[in-house]
């Protein structure tokens, strides 16, 4: 089931448009990345969601429905920029927060003291904000954006200013808010994050749509059919038996009698085409298919995307 | 709504639960009280009693008012037979060493009116009219006696001064107290101009903290960027008006208490009639003064009228300005960025302040009538006119009327900017840009 539906978004600013028909949708209890470069128009997209401002024109839909007012207690936004009262205590703070989201106070109370135990926090509940670490107010933070409950949340850049065990923690909270149902925009520059827990992604370049997809299908694109080879034998003897339809794009000794090649089919050729070839010249020891990283696919889809536009 | 409300509780708890604020609200009055009661007892310090020789070959001053002199006055006179011709015969004459004022009354005074005095010491204002009324009363009286066929008695009355009183013909009952009642517009004036500048600052300095913080996102993912901005001027709006009304209820029972404790000597009639006859005419006036006053704080005053348009023009005023200055948090990115945008905003006020002086000395002043009129500077200048009495109904509608349009399109104009400027962090934005806002969705 469809849990957002973006139709032909336009935001225009006064120097740039920041929107340019930008249409996505993503599934309900998925993750969703939300990539792009600086400056793409990830965040004016974000800030349409959450009705901070309106597009010039286009539609947002949630669970099918054109979005109302009503909606943002539907919507849990974690910002890139963010921040708290410093003045205030974290208990009365995270209470602030989950009641302009709608929560009766009491309710709030319950769910924050399961949050509080569940990241061990539970001590700092009278602490001033100001006497946190940067890592303990983004946990505050954190648990401020799911501790109304909604089916969607939206997380820019939610590892940002957490060292590696709590971002353990908290990426395993979002898998675990997901097996529960909860639908996750998730927009970051950390693309082996995307590729760990995203099931969706959208990039976006110069406020474009210029990839849109499962990860598979993204990375299916994206592949470059090239394989890894380890063999032992003579690397002469590899390299002459490949044929017109394969391309040895590199190549590593490792030692006397063991190498590792990269190869690349060509005219479709396939994987069982190149092991008949070099079956005969050498021993395989493995084979495997380099898989584009996000990390290519996402500088790939950039640069191509670069040639085509103004500016 | 409720969200409203939750800003509104917000922006009121943490401030008022504020050390700085309890010591504020309780310590400037007290402070502010004990200035006052420190300058007048300052004032009625008792000063030592001075000796005035009075060299009067010519008999004027005969020895007439020398004698009937109680102890306690500020000086005491003694009369010199012989003419003393320099200052400094006075200093070095040892037979003159205990006193410390010489007049010298030469036969050229009557002539060319002028007298002098010398003294060891320079004494206290109230010592050197206290001299001068006495030496020159009894002049004239003796120069009416030489000169004319009048009586003692006669010239007496003829020198009982005039009550002169500026009336209104339009309401020939009342009394002339405008400068007095002005005085009490002005005190109110002030007040508001304090309030509108102080706690404006507040609303700017909250914006900023907001914006600085990086919390107004996650804010007003949750409530409109307008209603944010309403519920911090309202929350920060009703802490000013808690401040107002402590201090009205602690007036009140300062006032209540002066009244018990320091004034019913003043205000019964019994004491100051004695005391004029201690202290000679001019004192008695004095204390007359200070008695009108008395009756004048307590009786005169509607003070209800006064703290109905302190209301009204302090919460119209602090809209206007406070919705101006949220919109200047919202273009700068810290404090230091707002003292040139803040400058403008500040010159009607100050203008105002101005205007409001003005009116203690000239209370129907056309200038006066014009800034109570225009919005940006009627919250301060209008008290001034409602103290002292003289301004029409419909000036007063008028000018409240344009005060609530004003604050309407100034809210209007902030909350746009406001809306854009929040999230615009890391840069101070240009006025060009600002007016383009104005056009975002």
């Amino acid at each position: 089931m469809e849990m957002l539906r973006i139709e032909n978004i336009v935001k225009q600013y006064a120097n740039h448009k920041a929107l340019d028909d930008v249409s996505l949708s993503t599934q309900k209890g998925e993750i969703f990345g939300l990539l792009g470069p600086n400056g793409a128009g990830k965040t004016s997209l974000i800030r349409i969601i959450n009705q901070i401002t309106a597009p010039d024109s286009g539609n947002v839909l949630i669970e099918g429905k054109p979005i109302q007012r009503e909606d943002i207690t539907k919507i849990g936004y974690l910002p890139e920029e963010r921040g708290l009262y410093k003045k205030m205590k974290v208990g009365e703070q995270a209470l602030y927060f989950a009641r302009l989201k709608g929560m009766s106070k009491n309710e709030a109370k319950v769910k924050l003291k399961e949050w509080f135990e569940r990241f061990e926090i539970a001590a700092w509940y009278d602490k001033k904000i100001e006497e946190l670490s940067k890592g303990m107010a983004q946990k505050i933070q954190f648990i401020s954006t799911v501790l109304h409950n909604p089916p969607l949340l939206i997380l820019d850049e939610p590892f940002s200013g957490f060292d590696p065990i709590n971002t353990e923690l908290v990426k395993a909270e979002i898998l675990r808010l997901k097996a529960n149902g909860t639908s996750i925009m998730l927009s970051t520059h950390n693309m082996n994050s995307v590729e760990e827990i995203c099931d969706s992604i959208v990039l976006l370049n110069k406020s474009k749509v210029v990839l849109n997809g499962s990860l598979s299908a993204v990375k299916n694109q994206f592949r470059s059919n090239i394989y890894e080879v380890k063999f032992k034998g003579v690397m002469m003897a590899f390299a002459n038996a490949l044929w017109a339809g394969f391309n040895l794009v590199d190549s590593t000794q490792i030692d006397d009698n063991t190498a590792i090649a990269h190869v690349q089919l060509k005219n479709n050729n396939s994987v069982n085409d190149l092991l008949k070839a070099i079956l005969p010249a050498v021993e395989i020891i493995s084979i495997q298919e380099i898989e584009p990283t996000m990390n290519d696919i996402f500088i790939k889809a950039i640069q191509q995307t670069k040639g085509g536009n103004h500016e | 709504m409720s969200n409203l409300k939750l800003i509104i509780g917000r922006e009121y708890n943490t401030r008022v639960r504020k050390k700085s604020f309890l010591a504020t609200t309780i310590l400037i009055p007290i402070v502010f009280i004990g200035f006052m009661f420190g300058v007048m007892y300052l004032g009625l310090e008792d000063e030592k009693q001075v000796k005035v020789l009075v060299a009067d070959p010519g008999g004027w001053c005969g020895t007439k008012i020398f004698q009937e002199d109680p102890l306690n006055t500020p000086a005491q006179f003694y009369f010199y037979e012989n003419y003393i011709d320099s200052a400094a015969q006075f200093l070095n004459d040892p037979k003159f060493e205990e006193y410390d004022i010489l007049i010298s009354l030469n036969e050229k005074v009557p002539q060319n009116r002028r007298v002098v005095a010398y003294y060891k010491k320079n004494p206290s204002l109230k010592i050197k009219s206290y001299i001068e009324n006495r030496i020159e009363a009894r002049i004239r009286e003796y120069f009416a006696l030489k000169k004319t066929d009048l009586t003692l008695q006669q010239y007496n009355l003829i020198q009982l001064p005039f009550d002169f009183k500026f009336l209104d013909a339009l309401d020939p009952e009342g009394k002339d107290d405008s400068a007095r009642r002005a005085t009490v517009g002005f005190g109110f004036a002030i007040l508001i101009y304090f309030f509108i500048f102080f706690y404006s600052n507040q609303v700017m300095r909250g914006v900023i903290e907001e914006k600085t913080n990086r919390v107004v996102e996650i804010i007003i993912s949750s409530v409109k960027p307008f209603h944010l901005m309403l519920g911090k001027i309202t929350g920060i709006g009703l802490v000013g008006l808690t401040q107002f009304m402590i201090w009205v209820v602690m007036s009140g029972i300062g006032l209540f208490l002066l009244r018990i404790f320091v004034f019913p000597d003043m205000v019964d009639p019994a004491n100051w009639d004695a005391a004029a006859m201690e202290n000679g005419e001019i004192v008695n006036q004095g204390i007359a003064q200070s008695n009108d006053f008395v009756n004048f704080i307590y009786f005169d005053i509607n003070w209800f009228v006064m703290i109905s348009f302190f209301l009204i023009y302090f919460i119209g005023g602090f809209l206007i300005y406070s919705g101006i200055f949220a919109m200047i948090g919202a273009m700068v990115d810290s404090e230091t960025d707002t003292q040139q945008l803040v400058l403008p905003v500040t010159m009607p006020l100050i203008l105002a302040y101005l205007v409001a002086s003005l009116m203690l000395t000239n209370p129907e002043s056309v200038i006066g009538t014009w800034f109570s009129v225009i919005p940006l500077t009627s919250p301060i200048v209008m008290v001034v006119k409602v103290a002292i009495g003289t301004v029409s109904p419909f000036i007063l509608i008028v000018s409240i009327v344009l005060l609530i349009l004003t604050f309407i399109a100034t809210t209007w104009m902030a909350a746009k900017i406001y809306r854009t400027g929040i999230l615009m962090y890391g840069k101070k934005a240009s006025w060009r840009e600002v007016l383009k806002w104005l056009k975002y969705k």
